[in-house]
């Protein structure tokens, strides 16, 4: 009798934990208007700008969201965008020592060039000015780094840049994190 | 594609117009500059330039070294005017207004178009009024100018302050400066700003009180963390520095940035004059509070007047990158330069620094500071470089006045504008230059380009390039000499004894004039010389004469207006054996920067054409000598505007 019991409590637990673990995770994982029947803050914020899917992705994804601070969220944006750079550089530093193809140095070069002040300054500084509440200067720091990645990309033929899609995704990050920051300009 | 003119066309007859040439008086405003401080990592330059004081109208006197320049020679006329005093002298600085003009200059009838198209494209000049210090700061660079707010006429003299990332885009900001203390109520002046180790900015600049006496103040970042570095806070207990015993009140200013030394003090430089020797002070500080003078002068050199807008760097002597303003060692030189108050002229000299008693003594003694070479042959005043740390670079800013009138300027609504930033490098190929070159952001405004090869220019002949419009170009040329058959000539001799820029491009010789026409009409009735003459070619074997090349522009022709100043530039430029003749012009409406043999001279030039204006405006390749054909091979691209406006702030920041 007691073993019984006990298994079938033990079954019954293991049950729950499981339930629960698939709510949590499913949940954790959701899509934006399904299991929280309805949109939250960030829905809101990323449907506002030209990227939403990528927009929601990114800012449910991190824990570190604020649920209900669009200034967190544009910060969030920025930070990801400057990881993104980052990485993106020094995948350019080490092509650039790797490639033989002269016109290719040449290209890599430039897009290094157009990457260090972005990386160096102007995404941090953009970072800050969010933080201080300089909505204005932020959006000019953003306008300016989109600028640079674009000379970047120009100087690639579509398909054969050897950046591929990292620039393409920079490209509409930095579109999100310009939209969120045109909506805190806006009030 | 390209025309031909009649072969026996007179070219480029001499004026018919009167022409006054009266006595020159170039004062100008002050300039600011600050010069970046320079931290031992870092470099921050600041250049500003302070204005001189000056009670006595000012005279300009030209030299007459065989070596020197042929800028603007001064005929005396005989007419009678009255002396117009220039502005500012009467409060007790240069005079800031051309003093060419007398009483009895007929005005031109300025309309507003031919006045709206004299502004530039892609220079950076102020909104509007007028202006006479740069730094490169987390990713910005800083240029502070001296600014008149309320008017395009020399006075009320504050620090304007813009930002660019490259060196061209200029983002207008707010005013970092103004003259609210007893220290400086007279005027914030030029200054320099050096960045310390720690992060922090150190601006030290010169005010003129109260009592209109010159003195340093200290000024610093109200929050060194903002990028854009907009607002400044000034020491309580200025100032930091007064005159001297022996030194003249209005005779101590433009204090440059700092560089470091062995005995971890850092030393700054300002100009000066004792009995008519211009001269460089030196104090030494800790801390940019507390400064020692120094016994010994940095330098002096007899005759040469007031000394503004020192500069002092050090170059690589094999000349590929710039230093920071500390470096010092075997392989490197330093150049001092000054701004010489008297003549309006801005003078250089490499030589050697001695950090143990902080002299300096030029290579060349016979082309000492204020004798010998000039940064630029033509206007261009109160110059002063940085260390561009972000990319290695020494970088040069001029500024450059007005030529017009004062009542021109009242009507534009705007004076005076900066260079295009140049780089500074040591010529080790004659070791005797220093070579200067715009900066290689400004590629980033071109457009479309023409290109021309080998386009023949027979004696007595002008040659149209056709490349649409004229008034924002980069243009590279490539001249070729050819010796025509028919005369063996040697040298020079036969044909007059014209030697370097002569009277003009009207001026013919054996061996010159030849070169391009810049902001000129069809009709050839406004127009641009820029070109080169050459004392003899060809010397086949046995002559020992060597040929001397000068590069000269000639506005003499540049306008029909009377009442602008156009006068001849020039200077002798060195050749080497295995160089071809080269130029590269930057022309931006109504200013022309020129530059020979890759920067070995450089002339800038302002223009006011009545004509050659808009569409009118064209470009033509001629040649003025007897006794060569020349082929010209040219790139020139069409540059975009700058797009210079306020900073975009948006709403409430």
């Amino acid at each position: 009798m007691r073993n019984k019991a006990s298994t079938t409590l033990t079954l019954v637990l293991l049950s729950f934990t499981l339930v629960l673990s698939t709510t949590l995770v499913s949940s954790q994982s959701s899509s934006p208007s399904s299991s929280n029947g309805g949109d939250d803050l960030i829905d809101q914020i990323c449907k506002k700008t030209p990227f939403y899917d990528l927009c929601s992705t990114i800012l449910h994804s991190n824990p570190l969201t604020p649920k209900s601070d669009p200034k967190g969220m544009a910060l969030i944006m920025v930070k990801n965008i400057e990881d993104n750079a980052t990485d993106t550089l020094n995948y350019i530093q080490d092509l650039l020592k790797k490639t033989p193809d002269q016109q290719l140095e040449q290209q890599l070069a430039f897009c290094a060039e157009s990457y260090i002040p972005v990386v160096k300054y102007i995404l941090p500084q953009a970072y800050d000015a969010l933080n201080q509440g300089k909505f204005g200067f932020a959006s000019y720091c953003i306008s300016d780094a989109e600028k640079e990645l674009d000379a970047c990309n120009k100087k690639f033929d579509g398909n054969q840049s050897p950046l591929g899609d990292r620039n393409g995704i920079m490209q509409k990050l930095v579109d999100v994190a310009s939209a969120i920051v045109k909506l805190l300009l806006n009030g | 594609m390209v025309g031909m003119k009649d072969d026996d066309a007179p070219l480029l007859e001499p004026p018919s117009y009167y022409v006054v040439e009266a006595d020159e008086d170039e004062d100008e405003e002050g300039r600011r500059r600050s010069r970046p401080l320079k931290l031992r990592g870092y470099l921050v330059i600041f250049g500003s330039m302070v204005f001189l004081l000056s009670m006595a109208a000012l005279i300009i006197y030209q030299q007459s070294h065989d070596y020197d320049d042929e800028a603007a020679k001064i005929e005396n006329n005989d007419h009678n005017y009255k002396k117009v005093f220039p502005r500012g002298v009467a409060e007790g600085v240069s005079a800031k207004s051309n003093s060419f003009l007398s009483e009895t200059t007929p005005s031109y009838n300025w309309t507003n178009a031919m006045l709206s198209w004299q502004r530039t494209a892609f220079h950076f000049q102020p909104e509007r009024n007028w202006m006479n210090g740069p730094l490169f700061h987390k990713g910005w660079y800083h240029l502070f100018y001296q600014y008149n707010p309320y008017s395009a006429v020399w006075g009320n003299i504050t620090w304007g302050h813009a930002v660019s990332r490259d060196l061209i885009h200029w983002l207008y900001l707010p005013e970092a400066i103004v003259r609210d203390m007893w220290f400086d109520i007279n005027g914030a002046w030029s200054g320099s700003a050096t960045l310390l180790p720690d992060g922090e900015i150190v601006l030290l600049y010169t005010g003129s009180t109260d009592q209109e006496v010159q003195v340093q103040n200290l000024a610093y970042p109200a929050d060194a963390s903002d990028p854009l570095l907009l607002n400044w806070v000034k020491y309580a207990k200025n100032p930091v520095i007064v005159p001297p015993p022996g030194i003249g009140p209005q005779d101590f200013r433009d204090p440059t940035t700092a560089w470091f030394g062995p005995d971890n003090k850092w030393r700054v430089t300002l100009g000066s004059m004792v009995n008519r020797a211009g001269l460089s002070l030196v104090y030494k500080t800790t801390d940019f509070i507390n400064y020692e003078l120094n016994d010994h002068y940095l330098h002096e050199v007899p005759g040469t007047g007031m000394w503004e807008c020192v500069d002092f760097y050090p170059v690589s002597m094999n000349g590929s990158v710039g230093l920071d303003t500390s470096a010092n060692g075997p392989g490197v030189k330093h150049v001092l330069k000054a701004s010489l108050d008297d003549t309006k002229v801005d003078y250089y000299a490499i030589g050697s620094y001695f950090v143990e008693n902080d002299t300096w003594i030029p290579d060349d003694p016979d082309l000492d500071v204020g004798i010998g070479l000039r940064l630029d042959y033509g206007k261009y005043y109160a110059s002063k470089t940085f260390f561009d740390q972000n990319k290695q670079r020494r970088v040069l800013w001029g500024w450059i006045n007005e030529s017009d009138t004062e009542a021109a300027d009242e009507r534009k609504g705007w004076a005076s504008l900066q260079t295009i930033p140049r780089t500074v490098l040591y010529d080790k190929k004659t070791g005797t230059n220093l070579l200067q070159w715009p900066v290689e952001e400004i590629e980033s405004l071109r457009l479309k380009s023409d290109e021309f090869k080998h386009v023949l220019v027979k004696p007595g002949t002008v040659v149209p390039l056709h490349i649409g419009t004229a008034t924002q170009l980069d243009i590279f040329a490539e001249f070729e000499i050819e010796l025509l058959e028919s005369e063996g000539i040697l040298n020079n001799k036969e044909n007059g004894s014209v030697v370097g820029c002569g009277v003009g491009a009207a001026e013919r010789s054996a061996f010159g004039p030849f070169g391009i026409l810049a902001i000129a009409n069809d009709q050839l009735s406004e127009l641009t010389p820029i070109y080169f003459r050459l004392s003899n070619y060809g010397n086949n074997g046995t002559s020992t004469t060597s040929t001397t090349t000068s590069f000269c522009v000639d506005e003499t022709r540049s306008s029909k207006a009377p009442d602008v100043s156009k006068l001849v530039f020039g200077s002798k430029v060195p050749v080497l054996t295995d160089e071809k003749l080269s130029m590269r012009l930057l022309v931006d409406h109504s200013i022309i920067e020129s530059f020979a043999q890759g920067g070995r001279t450089v002339i800038s030039s302002r223009v006011y054409p009545t004509e050659a204006i808009y569409g009118a405006a064209r470009l033509f390749l001629f040649n003025n000598a007897t006794d060569i054909n020349i082929k010209a091979s040219l790139k020139i691209w069409q540059l975009n505007s700058a797009f210079i406006r306020p900073f975009p702030f948006h709403l409430a920041q």
